[in-house]
């Protein structure tokens, strides 16, 4: 009920004092004069109903009042009117005011007539507040905008503030119908919106805000953990989009200095002069078994669940082991937890689709899937006359499903099952010439599978933990006709853990175990593989080993990092670990130093040493064709290198290498004459590495790119008395420089050139006719002696990304070997190697992709 | 391990190319086959005669022959350097023959007989040389069992027919002139031989029919018989290589991969353009 304010004006003393009150007085009185006037003894009340229209803000009725000796009205009449109900309801009120008594002089009461006035004043309506519930959200991928301020303000005056919160809502309630919204989230266009609303009214709106730097992350200048010299981590968002690559983060570290070339079908990484096999892929600190699918076309993850990969070319920490080359550690990351997110991407040879939802506040899952399609199409392109039909033609797949789970803040599980399968199946209507050994069926498949459980925790403030456990399949099946065939499985247990003290805020220190168990099935009728060094020869002409086999290996390891910083800046870290290998029966003890100091000048020293192991290969210590007796190959690392940021967005750094390789495994020549007591494999061989890492990187607004230029040796020999020869792989000089430019309105496009020499070859020095097989058998010079042509290459990408409210779309093409330059990738002989030719790599080969992101 | 493996499958991809000239065609000094005419499983007391078989550009051209024996060879990789130098032998000749046990050194055959297991694979290393200054080596491997115990009995395959654009051409068929850019179908039937297993028992061996001809190319120069048949065929195109000759050389070698297991067969036939 609206309350009425009714303003009581006893117009007798008003009209008394300022001449306007009229008093009646009875003639028979004269003497007595009227000494007290009456006075409202209580306030009058008066109710009008809701809704009435008031005429103007103050409406007036005037009564005439007969007041008797009681102070009661006896009667009224209504004097001057303002109409209904304003008459009826003061007429109404007046009846029963109650006054003091009138006094006259003599003070007797008297009845006494007066003018009351009853004003009644038009309420102010009280303003209804105008709600605005609103999201912040990013353009294209509905990422909430979170803890960003909103201010409401009209004419300088802030009305109303509020915050977003997780999910990027708000709320603001303002008394005015309109006013201007401010907002300025950090990494997002500015908001400046007039909004214009009814008071009382409450409304829904969500702002798609653009981000102000167009998707370039900092990369390779991210935070450095602290135990590597030399540690570069590729975040997934800017490597998307790099030349060369078809967005495939894995395949950005080809690109890495410190990483040689690979050859056309090799997609092993090779680092700082090592082989393939010396280096170690690691999912979340577990080991996968393939990184590519068919030598590098296309990684075995998909890249939409990567967070980052780690790349150390050399001196890592204890935290790894059984390797003398480097390390690859592919971060998996964390599911979304807002929304259902996704991508679908077609290109050329693939297609593939990867999504990510929570489930509930705790848990949320993903799952991607991706298989190639070039095995639809590729009979078509294979003549009638050829001498090959594929049964199968070459395809490979991947899977990934995940789960994350996060019971509270202190606690994380994630659940990643993944696998992959590359097969090729074919007939050979006819022998190959030269090597008739291949006919019939040529069949190869590869498969994995593998789960994995990751448990991370925070035990308190000074301790957390790590731990995750592996189970994994993998089959390697091969077959060229009935009479050659590799069949190996390997069931692997594998379990890791990692505690993290951190006690005193100049020290840590972080232990843990490595713990590995392989279940292996072999049954082959193969050549002996070649060693690094030994070039190929007609698998015609070799002898074959014959063996069916089953094994348990086991390989537990344990290991201690520990870091002190004894003053601001300066990193210590020594670390030790210890391994045991079942198969040889041997341990090794491995210690390792890091040193660091940052300068202020933003400049970073940085040095490291260290012993590392590696075991043989099975096939090497297999006690069948083997030498269980064999050691590990071992490595002495150094290196030392400078960091230094130029200006934001700029930053230089150069490392110096050296590795010297020992108990390298070789081939024993004397192997074959005496098989009971010589054994097939020695640890004869040694080796040399040694060079410099140059990366110039540059992050800005319009350009994010980096010039690499490595330059290195790497030398092996059998053993002391033989001469140094380069390694298969030994790659004096790579140089890459790659960038990629922010045209605008979502247009970018990027390069990537590069030059790199060429892989050592072995010359022919003669041949010999085997007359069992009927092919010529090349008998080899010096090995490593000679050299196929530099590699040159420039790739180009153009993409165009169209972003609305909620999804992206990516249109690219990526044109490899643009120039259709024939890089030689080695040689091709003739039946009787009387002639060569450079084989050459692919072609230029223009690739369109599309990609859909929500 | 696994990827060198595949690679190594692979690695036969690398030697095809349409730039060089089919293997079958033959225009220099060549050693076709080495044939051992005798038994295929050696013992102590085995007669070795083994002939060449040489295709030379010229007749009479061949100037030199050269024979290497060694009981056990080092392989390709160390060039089948001889693992016991004092069993290695050299003679010269056209063909090789004599018994094992008047080849070898009896020192040699006392080093031999002392190793376990006394199963060795004795290679023969041929090298010719013609009178324009080409060299051919060529290998043969054949099992030697010192162990005086062995009683297999390996058999050579054996070409049974041939058939040359559909008329039977054995060895002593004379051939009708065959017109220059035809195609020719060849048919051979083949019989199989006989060798060793991986566990030193006798068993079936597939053979393979391989073509050679001084004019022309084959559609596919190395064929060996479909599952259950016996028989091969082949297409000759007298076209591209050595047209200009007024007859073409044709051998047909089969051989089974386990060594001095072959059978050939020459033809001369004359041409018409």
């Amino acid at each position: 009920m609206k309350k009425i304010f009714v303003i009581l004006k006893i117009l007798f003393f008003f009209f008394f004092f300022l001449g306007q009150t009229k008093l009646l007085i009875s003639k028979e009185e004269a003497e007595p004069t009227l000494e007290i006037p009456p006075k409202l003894l209580a306030p009058i009340e008066t109710k009008i109903p809701e809704g009435t229209l008031y005429p103007s803000d103050e409406v007036v009725v005037t009564l005439e009042l007969d007041v008797n000796t009681k102070g009661e009205v006896e009667t009224l009449r209504l004097q001057k009117s303002s109409g209904e109900p304003f008459d009826s309801v003061a007429k109404e009120a007046g009846k029963n005011l109650k006054f003091s008594p009138a006094l006259l002089s003599n003070g007797e009461p008297t009845p006494i007539t007066i003018t009351f006035e009853v004003k009644f004043k038009k309420p102010i309506k009280e303003k209804v507040p105008f709600v605005l519930n609103g999201k912040l959200l990013e353009r294209g991928t509905r990422t909430p905008i979170k803890n960003t301020n909103l201010l409401a303000k009209k004419n300088e005056l802030t009305l109303a503030t509020s915050q977003t919160n997780e999910k990027g809502s708000f709320s603001l309630s303002a008394r005015e119908d309109s006013f201007t919204l401010f907002a300025l989230p950090i990494g997002y266009e500015q908001i400046k919106v007039e909004i214009k609303g009814q008071a009382g009214e409450t409304r829904e709106e969500i702002f798609y805000l653009e981000t102000a730097k167009k998707g370039f992350e900092t990369t390779i200048r991210s935070e450095r953990v602290k135990s590597e010299v030399t540690k570069r981590v590729i975040g997934k968002d800017t490597v998307e989009i790099i030349a060369g690559t078809q967005g495939d983060t894995l395949k950005v570290v080809q690109n890495l200095p410190g990483v040689a070339r690979p050859s056309f079908g090799g997609g092993a990484p090779i680092l700082r002069g090592s082989s393939p096999g010396d280096s170690k892929v690691y999912l979340e600190g577990q080991e996968i078994p393939l990184l590519y699918h068919f030598g590098g076309l296309r990684s075995t993850f998909h890249s939409a669940f990567l967070d980052s990969v780690e790349y150390i070319p050399g001196n890592f920490s204890a935290y790894y082991g059984r390797a003398t080359g480097g390390v690859i550690d592919v971060k998996v990351k964390d599911l979304a937890k807002d929304m259902f997110r996704g991508r679908i991407d077609l290109n050329l040879y693939d297609a593939g689709f990867a999504v990510e939802s929570p489930v509930s506040k705790k848990v949320s899952i993903g799952m991607a899937f991706r298989r190639s399609y070039v095995d639809a199409f590729l009979n078509a392109f294979i003549p009638d006359d050829a001498n090959i039909a594929f049964t199968t033609a070459p395809r490979f797949y991947d899977y990934q499903f995940l789960m994350d789970y996060r019971p509270d803040e202190n606690h994380k599980f994630k659940f990643v099952f993944f696998g992959s399968l590359d097969t090729v199946r074919s007939i050979f209507d006819n022998p190959i010439e030269n090597n008739p050994v291949i006919r019939g069926e040529l069949a190869v498949r590869t498969m994995f599978h593998n789960l994995q459980v990751i448990y991370d925790s925070k035990l308190s403030s000074v301790l957390r933990q790590r731990s995750s456990i592996l189970f994994g399949y993998q089959e390697f099946k091969t077959n060229a006709g009935k009479n050659l065939y590799f069949d190996l499985d390997v069931k692997r247990l594998s379990f890791r853990s990692n505690w993290e003290y951190t006690p005193l805020s100049w020290f840590r220190i972080r232990t843990g175990i490595d713990n590995r168990w392989d279940f292996v099935n072999i049954n082959l009728r193969a050549p002996l593989r070649p060693l690094e060094g030994e070039p190929p020869t007609p698998l015609a002409s070799k002898d074959f080993l014959t063996t069916q086999d089953k094994n348990v290996g086991y390989e537990p390891s344990w290991y201690s990092i520990f870091s002190f910083e004894p003053f601001k800046s300066f990193i210590i870290d020594p670390s030790v670990r210890l391994d045991w290998y079942r198969a040889i029966k041997k341990w090794t003890f491995d210690p390792r130093l890091m040193v660091r100091y940052e300068f202020p000048t933003k400049t970073e020293l940085k040095a490291g040493v260290g012993l590392y192991h590696q075991p043989p290969s099975p096939d090497q210590s297999a006690k069948k064709g083997g030498n269980p007796e064999l050691e590990a190959v071992k490595s002495l690392q150094t290196s030392v290198g400078v960091f230094q940021e130029i200006t934001t967005g700029i930053d230089f750094e150069i490392t110096g290498f050296h590795k010297s390789l020992s108990k390298v495994v070789t081939r024993n020549s004397n192997y074959q004459a005496n098989p009971t007591t010589e054994k097939p494999y020695l640890n004869t061989g040694l080796g040399e590495i040694y060079g410099f890492e140059l990366l110039l990187n540059t992050t800005k607004n319009f350009f994010t790119g980096w010039l690499s230029y490595t330059f290195q040796r790497s030398l092996r020999k059998n053993n002391d008395t033989s001469e140094w020869r380069p390694f298969d792989f030994d790659q004096p000089h790579i140089l890459t420089a790659l960038g990629t430019f922010d045209i605008g309105k979502g247009w970018s496009s990027g390069f990537r050139f590069r030059v790199v020499s060429g892989n050592p070859t072995t010359p022919v020095e003669s041949v010999v006719f085997d007359t069992r097989s009927g092919v010529f058998v090349p008998l080899y010079g010096k090995s490593n002696s000679a050299r196929v042509g530099l590699f040159h290459q420039l790739d180009l990408r153009v993409d165009k990304l169209w972003t609305f409210n909620l999804w992206k779309l990516r249109l690219y093409l990526d044109i490899q070997n643009v120039y259709n330059r024939k890089n030689p990738e080695g040689l091709s002989y003739n039946y009787d190697y009387s002639k060569k030719q450079e084989v050459s790599g692919l072609p230029i080969l223009p690739i369109l992709g599309v990609m859909a992101e929500w | 391990m696994k990827t060198k493996f595949f690679f190594l499958i692979l690695s036969f991809f690398s030697s095809c190319s349409d730039d060089f000239e089919p293997r079958s065609y033959l225009a220099r000094l060549e050693v076709l086959a080495l044939k051992q005419d005798g038994p295929l499983l050696l013992t102590e007391d085995s007669d070795l005669n083994i002939t060449p078989v040489v295709f030379e550009t010229e007749q009479n051209s061949i100037e030199d022959h050269t024979w290497t024996i060694c009981p056990v060879s080092k392989g390709s990789r160390s060039n089948y350097e001889c693992a016991i130098p004092s069993c290695e032998k050299k003679i010269t000749g056209d063909t090789l023959t004599g018994k094992i046990n008047t080849l070898l050194e009896p020192a040699c055959l006392g080093i031999l007989k002392a190793k376990n297991p006394k199963m060795f694979s004795l290679t023969i290393l041929y090298t010719v040389k013609s009178k324009q200054g080409e060299e051919r080596k060529s290998l043969l491997e054949l099992p030697l069992s010192l162990d005086g115990n062995q009683t297999l009995s390996l058999t050579a395959p054996a070409i049974s027919e041939v058939k040359i654009n559909n008329k039977t051409a054995n060895e002593k068929d004379t051939i009708e002139k065959l017109t220059l850019k035809t195609k020719i179908p060849i048919i051979v039937t083949v019989k199989k031989g006989k060798g060793l297993s991986k566990e030193n028992t006798l068993e079936d061996k597939d053979p393979l029919v391989y073509f050679y001809s001084t004019v022309g190319k084959f559609k596919a120069s190395t064929l060996v018989p479909k599952s259950g048949e016996t028989t091969v065929e082949a297409e000759w195109s007298l076209t591209d290589y050595g047209i200009k000759k007024d007859k073409a050389d044709l051998y047909i070698i089969v051989r089974d991969e386990t060594g001095g297991q072959t059978d050939w067969i020459k033809k001369e036939i004359p041409l018409q353009q």
